[in-house]
């Protein structure tokens, strides 16, 4: 019983006395040794701020990483860009804007500060991967070991940080694993007992093996979070991908993609729902398990195989739905995205007939977050290209080409206009806007051409209309 | 000499203001004395839909009598969707009334006493003033049961003639100015009458600013009278449609260096809308309509534009005389009938959900595609329908294979499928372009 709770209780190393006498026996001996490739990573987020067009203000942040090989890649959670990166089907208009972490340095030990970049991140696997860029004199690299077997009680020893508070020693809990969910990825849970530690961090079994990295738990958005102290506020559960999953990525670690290509993974275009049980006996059908497709993106690899709403699809690839379970749409979604460009076999049922056929999958349109932004200062306001997600949204035809107006600054001369955060902009005096470039060629020469008003036509709510921004003196003209 | 004309100065000056002040407060009574007896109380019991279940809720109102044999004008929002009207006279009768119609784009509804239940041959009723000759400045009384504290008075000034509103969801005006007041005007008083000094009503009290003090708006009695005429003769308001959403060219002129222009600005045109059939475009500068110039410099000019083509009959011919680019240009287009603001509701209770007609605004605001079908406006927690996933918002186009045309046939529809067999009732519902499935089942 006593060591029991002596187990959850925090050990620090800056108390090595603490692991004299009955609790070392327990804790597995080359943790120390793993410890080195664990590093401290310091990374300034900029703030969105309503009512500006550029982010001034920005916090600063620390985080768990695990140094994985010798050329300095960092495995971390992705709490350091949470941007989602998938088309998102939401349209929240305050978070359309996720600024990239800026000046990032990694320390494995006290005064270190060495220079590190952001490369990108796995959107399921919710890690991201970091590159120190003066690589030399590295620690040992942490080993990890594709674990496959686990069960609920195994032990689990968890390496983080502490808050500043504890000036960000890092910091051993023992754990033990309390849950394990297999859907649509396995996850393995355990209970944090501790408050004040940091996101990220390495696992490791109950042998010494490192086994799996911390990532923070779905609802987490570092929007809500202001306090870079305690940046598990509110969390009770840690979630732990195991190795497994990520060793494939060290290789060719994902990158962020650029302008004009895709997110580099493949989708299908469509919204579904699962097949129920009552529907397969309603409809008296001979297969029991499907997704019945709800919408078919126009433009989508799903559309282009004249795939159709109501159509129920029985297997996608090597993929059998063989169940009612609604956790089936994350399968498909996470198969689909992993499998490279090219034909797909897929087995549909349409009008109650079994059919065959073939789906070329191509990669998914990239997120808003990833559209490129411009801040006009004269006219006050910043305006994004339209990404998938936009036009979906605001229900605009699927080949409508613009900009929409993702910043404004607050009294600038375009909020006095009238022109609000979301508007989608189709002329500017005249002249038609289609593109980033097009929206730039027409307000380049603007504060030089001394027009006194600007006609801006634009969409907003499903209906155009005409607004006349009043162009502004500079101060000191004032 | 001196003494004598500053004692005399004096007096006069005492004597006139105690006329002036006579005056005021006999002006004030004597107005109020033409009005009151005219002025009823109503409390509808009022058929709403909330969260699926159609429940009652009584409500309360003003109104004012405007005939001898006892028509009574008032907001639409105080009369529509009642199953009963109770109107209390200023003796405190109660007498029942029926709503003879209902115009939700002025918000203003006329009701009828039912004369006979008391054996009244005429009742007391309030004579309407001019309410395009009022100015700012004027002495106006509110009347009406401001949180329903029934006949109650409050004086004021009017204190703007023409404040505009832009439509916001259920609140709209697109026709009319409001009269702005300073006479304190609560819930409740809704439909209650503004008079002047005169006894004359000139405006319907219907809205107020939460937080605003002193900030009533009324209806001008003008825009009433000819609703008050439509209603009367056909139980409605028809009005003509073109599908043209206009703008003011305050700006427009400034960026085109041009002040002397005078027109209305084309903002938007609803897609396969008469207005677009003519080939109009948002931009087009229109300067005439069937010959007449038409200008709207501030917003404030634009909803006499609205109100001039809304009164042309339907299916009329309309001539546009237009700019486009600097060159004038002609066209003509055959308006439509404006479509049903508020459509009717009704409640299935044994699937638990309500669901509301799709009129031409309801498609328009949820950007629904196809008008065939009927809306859900609520799903009654734990019922069949949500442990079905049906949602608010969708929209049922198929039940069991039978297609829903519209809200009288879905109806029909219910009625013969309400009953649930062991296998459930299949919908085929839409939500944003997604087609969804959702099987109705007895638990």
């Amino acid at each position: 019983m006593l060591i029991n709770y002596l187990k959850i209780f925090v050990i620090l190393y800056l108390l090595p006395s603490f692991l004299n006498g009955q609790v070392t026996s327990i804790w597995p001996e080359n943790i120390s040794a793993l410890q080195t490739g664990i590093c401290l990573v310091e990374y300034f987020q900029p703030q969105f701020e309503m009512g500006e067009i550029k982010d001034k203000s920005r916090i600063k942040k620390k985080i768990t990483g695990v140094l994985v090989n010798t050329e300095g890649l960092v495995i971390t959670s992705d709490v350091i860009y949470p941007a989602n990166l998938d088309i998102v089907e939401s349209s929240m208009i305050y978070i359309s804007t996720q600024p990239m972490p800026e000046d990032i340095t990694i320390s494995f030990k006290r005064d270190q500060k060495l220079k590190a970049r952001f490369i990108g991140k796995d959107e399921e696997l919710r890690i991201a991967f970091i590159e120190i860029i003066d690589s030399d004199s590295l620690p040992n690299p942490v080993l990890f070991k594709d674990e496959n077997s686990f069960e609920v009680g195994d032990p689990l020893y968890l390496i983080q940080h502490l808050n500043g508070r504890f000036d960000f020693e890092k910091i051993v809990t023992a754990h033990n694993i309390n849950s394990i969910i297999e859907k649509p990825k396995r996850r393995l849970l355990t209970t944090s007992k501790v408050a004040p530690i940091s996101a990220g961090g390495l696992a490791v079994n109950g042998k010494g093996a490192a086994i799996g990295v911390v990532y923070r738990s779905e609802s987490y958005y570092s929007h809500y979070e202001y306090s870079f102290d305690d940046p598990s506020m509110g969390q009770s559960l840690f979630q732990i991908v195991p190795a497994g999953q990520f060793l494939p990525l060290f290789e060719n670690p994902p990158r962020l993609v650029t302008q004009k290509e895709g997110s580099g993974k493949s989708w299908l275009g469509i919204q579904m729902q699962i097949l129920t049980k009552d529907m397969a006996a309603y409809w008296d059908l001979k297969e029991k398990n499907g997704i019945i497709i709800n919408k078919v993106l126009p433009g989508s690899p799903a559309n282009k195989a004249g795939l159709k709403p109501g159509d129920i699809i029985l297997s996608f690839g090597n993929l059998q739905i063989s169940s009612y379970d609604k956790k089936n749409l994350d399968i498909l979604r996470d198969y689909v995205r992993n499998l490279p460009e090219g034909n797909i076999p897929a087995r549909i049922l349409r009008d109650k007939k079994s059919m065959e056929l073939s789906i070329y999958l191509e990669s998914a349109p990239k997120s808003r977050f990833l559209a490129e932004e411009y801040s006009d200062e004269f006219l006050g306001l910043g305006v994004k290209e339209l990404t998938q997600d936009y036009i979906i949204n605001n229900d605009l035809e699927f080949d409508t080409e613009g900009v929409w107006v993702s910043r404004i600054e607050d009294a600038g001369a375009a909020s006095l206009g009238g022109i609000d955060i979301n508007d989608f902009i189709l002329s500017i005096n005249d002249e038609e806007i289609k593109s980033l470039e097009d929206f730039t060629d027409s307000t380049k020469d603007l504060k030089e051409s001394e027009m006194e008003y600007i006609q801006v036509f634009l969409k907003r709510q499903g209906k155009t209309r005409f607004i006349f921004i009043k162009t502004l003196l500079d101060d000191s003209e004032l | 000499m001196r003494y004598t004309t500053t004692v005399l100065l004096t007096v006069l000056i005492f004597y006139l203001s105690g006329i002036a002040s006579e005056n005021l407060q006999t002006q004030i009574l004597s107005a109020k004395n033409k009005v009151l007896p005219a002025l009823v109380h109503i409390e509808p019991v009022k058929e709403v839909f909330s969260d699926g279940k159609r429940i009652k809720v009584q409500v309360t109102g003003s109104g004012v009598i405007f005939s001898e044999d006892g028509y009574i004008l008032t907001n639409n929002h105080v009369a529509e969707k009642a199953r009963h009207v109770f109107c209390t006279l200023a003796n405190r009768d109660e007498v029942r009334a029926e709503v003879v119609g209902l115009d939700a784009l002025t918000d203003l509804a006329v009701l009828k006493l039912d004369l006979s239940e008391k054996d009244y041959k005429t009742v007391p009723y309030a004579k309407f003033g001019d309410s395009d000759s009022l100015e700012v400045g004027e002495i106006v009384m509110a009347l009406g049961s401001p949180l329903g504290l029934s006949r109650s008075l409050s004086l004021g000034v009017i204190s703007s003639i023409d404040r505009y509103f832009e439509d916001v969801g259920e609140m709209v005006s697109p026709f009319n100015l409001w009269i702005q007041t300073d006479a304190a005007i609560n819930p409740g008083n809704s439909g209650g009458p503004l008079i002047n000094i005169n006894g004359e009503v000139v405006g319907i009290n219907a809205r107020a600013i939460f937080f605003g003090e002193n900030l009533g708006f009324a209806i001008p009695i003008n825009t009433a009278k000819l609703v008050i005429d439509r209603i009367l003769k056909d139980k409605m308001v028809e009005r003509s449609d073109t599908g043209i959403d206009w703008q003011e060219i305050k700006d427009y002129r400034r960026y085109k260096n041009n002040l002397e222009l005078e027109g209305v600005l084309i903002s938007d045109i609803e897609k396969g809308s008469p207005g677009e059939k003519a080939g109009l475009i948002p931009g087009d500068l229109i300067y005439k309509i069937n010959d007449k110039p038409v200008n709207a410099v501030y917003k404030e000019e634009l909803p006499k534009i609205r109100k001039f083509i809304s009164e042309i009959p339907v299916k009329s011919n309309i001539s546009f005389k237009y700019l486009r680019d600097g060159n004038k240009y002609d066209t003509e287009l055959i308006t439509k009938k404006r479509g049903k603001f508020e459509g009717n509701e009704f409640e299935c209770d044994t699937w638990g959900l309500s669901v509301k007609e799709l009129t031409p605004r309801i498609i328009k605001n949820l950007k629904i595609k196809g008008k065939k079908g009927v809306l859900v406006s609520g799903v009654i927690a734990g019922s069949p329908a949500d442990e079905g996933d049906i949602f608010r918002g969708y929209v049922i186009r198929d039940v069991d294979g039978v297609k829903i045309e519209d809200l009288d046939q879905f109806k029909k529809v219910y009625n013969k499928l309400k009953k649930l067999p062991d296998k459930g009732r299949m919908l085929q519902l839409t939500y944003k372009d997604a087609l969804i499935f959702a099987l109705i089942k007895e638990e």
